[in-house]
């Protein structure tokens, strides 16, 4: 088991109208892996994404990085926000500056007050996410897919050791989906944490190395795909259904050990051609 | 109409550095306030609006939307400039008050007009060819102190922030039948501005998580990239400023 990055000690939190948004959380998030948070719509994944970067504090428990416990001192916050960096659901809703060149200088000028490292560091971030003919444009007049690109631009170009993207391909269309999830696994294997927070349990479960299932603010499972995705009831319980593969691989063999599990489109394919093999 | 919606993000000082584009603005600026002639505010009314259409790349039939809600407040501010209770100036009397136009009190009413009128032309042109992260890095190299910038950004924050979102909510309004009779024209005013003040506090605290995120302290600053000198584009505005400068000496030696 890889060391966790962040660890969450029996967090709760409460919204001021008295709802408990998270009730007891105690998770721990590997450190280098792509980790999915699973869950229905109030769930609580929103929340706890939003207190891994400090934009939220627990009402009980506490928050650590790399073992350490956040204190939500200003320098803290600075320090750990500097290390997790985090991608908001809407990109209408992160892009704030009047062109994408200032809109990725943002981060980078707070991270360091040195115009000339902010200028090259953006131009850098600029040609590493394809964004040169983009730069002098309004973030704001562009289409979904180029804004997304350009939110996640602001935050990488920082130079996070976590990435914390919240529904990172909601109003995106398949290609620009893939693109956004092509970006996330250069970043895995640069070494980097991935978390992302989704209701599409098939990119989940193909994509994630470790999956956290969460129900009505509770963590209800943790585990790798094949483990959490072999729990039908409990992924029934939060909601959801089970990932195409799964179901199709249980339909064709009900006593299917969730160790053989295919992963990936190709594994699946295998495992169609050797069952209906057998069928025959 | 807001002049984020006017804004040509491709205009023709965008190159300019912003001491180059200062020469465009300031000078401009302190002989519009300076000047007590008409013919030279009326000159720099139409210099900056022919320069906000020819180098802002704005419309004229923008610009004029744009003019209308300053020359609103500036035609009611002239006119109690130029009303005159005296029964010398007597137009016409009511209940034995005299009302009527002085001919000093006129005069004073256009000079003022044309002032502002011209101030307002050289502001604009401004904001139309900086943005407004720009103006605020420009405001905090001139030393003005952060308090003031940052309520011009707040103010502007929430202009454009309200205006997005009153549009929005007046077409989910008309979308299900509201002001479509005269009775429920008053029900759907008093919902929107509710929902419109719910919205934007929604909004702007939505804003403050935004920059937090990325270790923002409140402060809306970004870096813009560096606009090189090049000794050319220092001529037009110089001899702009310079002719500006000319016409006014000309105009308060000769009236």
């Amino acid at each position: 088991m890889a060391d966790s990055v962040l660890d969450l000690n029996t967090v709760w939190h409460s919204y001021p109208s008295g709802n408990d948004s998270l009730k007891n959380v105690n998770l721990s998030l590997p450190e280098g892996k792509r980790i999915a948070l699973l869950g229905g719509n109030g769930a609580g994944k929103s929340t706890l994404m939003l207190m891994l970067n400090g934009l939220l504090r627990p009402s009980k428990g506490h928050l650590c990085y790399n073992s350490r416990r956040i204190t939500y001192k200003k320098s803290a916050l600075r320090e750990l926000r500097s290390k997790v960096g985090f991608v908001f659901q809407e990109p209408d809703d992160q892009l704030i500056a009047p062109t994408v060149f200032e809109e990725i200088s943002f981060g980078l000028y707070n991270l360091n007050p040195d115009k000339q490292w902010v200028r090259e560091r953006v131009e850098k971030t600029i040609d590493a996410f394809c964004l040169r003919h983009l730069s002098d444009k309004p973030p704001h007049n562009l289409s979904a897919g180029e804004k997304k690109r350009i939110s996640m631009a602001s935050v990488l170009a920082m130079e996070p050791e976590v990435l914390v993207c919240d529904e990172p391909t909601s109003s995106l269309d398949p290609w620009h989906a893939d693109l956004t999830f092509n970006l996330l696994n250069g970043l895995h294997q640069k070494g980097k944490t991935v978390i992302i927070s989704t209701h599409d349990v098939n990119r989940a479960y193909t994509w994630a190395d470790h999956i956290v299932l969460m129900k009505e603010g509770e963590v209800i499972i943790t585990g790798g795909p094949k483990e959490v995705f072999s729990k039908q009831a409990l992924i029934q319980e939060a909601g959801l259904h089970l990932p195409f593969i799964v179901e199709t691989c249980y339909a064709l063999m009900p006593e299917l050990n969730s160790l053989n599990l295919p992963l990936t489109m190709e594994e699946f394919k295998k495992f169609l051609n050797v069952s209906l093999c057998m069928d025959s | 109409m807001i002049l984020q919606d006017i804004y040509h993000y491709d205009h023709k000082l965008n190159a300019l550095p912003h001491s180059v584009w200062a020469l465009y603005v300031v000078p401009a600026f302190v002989l519009a306030l300076l000047s007590h002639s008409l013919v030279f505010n009326g000159i720099l009314i139409v210099l900056y609006i022919v320069l906000s259409i020819k180098l802002a790349r704005a419309r004229a039939i923008q610009l004029f939307r744009l003019y209308k809600i300053p020359l609103l407040f500036i035609f009611m501010g002239s006119l109690t400039v130029a009303v005159s209770f005296q029964s010398s100036d007597s137009l016409f009397s009511v209940k034995g008050l005299s009302i009527g136009f002085g001919k000093e009190n006129l005069m004073l009413a256009v000079e003022t007009l044309f002032r502002s009128l011209a101030v307002i032309s050289i502001v604009f042109f401004a904001l139309l060819t900086r943005t407004i992260s720009e103006i605020a890095e420009i405001m905090h190299a001139c030393y003005v102190p952060n308090i003031i910038i940052e309520l011009f950004i707040l103010t502007y924050k929430f202009i454009s922030n309200l205006g997005d979102i009153i549009t929005r909510m007046i077409i989910a309004q008309k979308s299900r039948l509201a002001y479509t009779r005269r009775g429920n024209k008053f029900h759907s005013l008093t919902n929107l501005f509710s929902a419109v003040f719910r919205r934007s506090v929604a909004k702007s605290m939505q804003l403050d998580m935004v920059m937090q995120a990325r270790m923002g302290s409140g402060n809306f600053y970004f870096v813009s990239r560096r606009k090189l000198l090049k000794n050319r584009q220092v001529l037009e505005p110089l001899l702009l400023s310079s002719g500006l400068l000319m016409c006014f000496i000309i105009f308060q030696i000769y009236g």
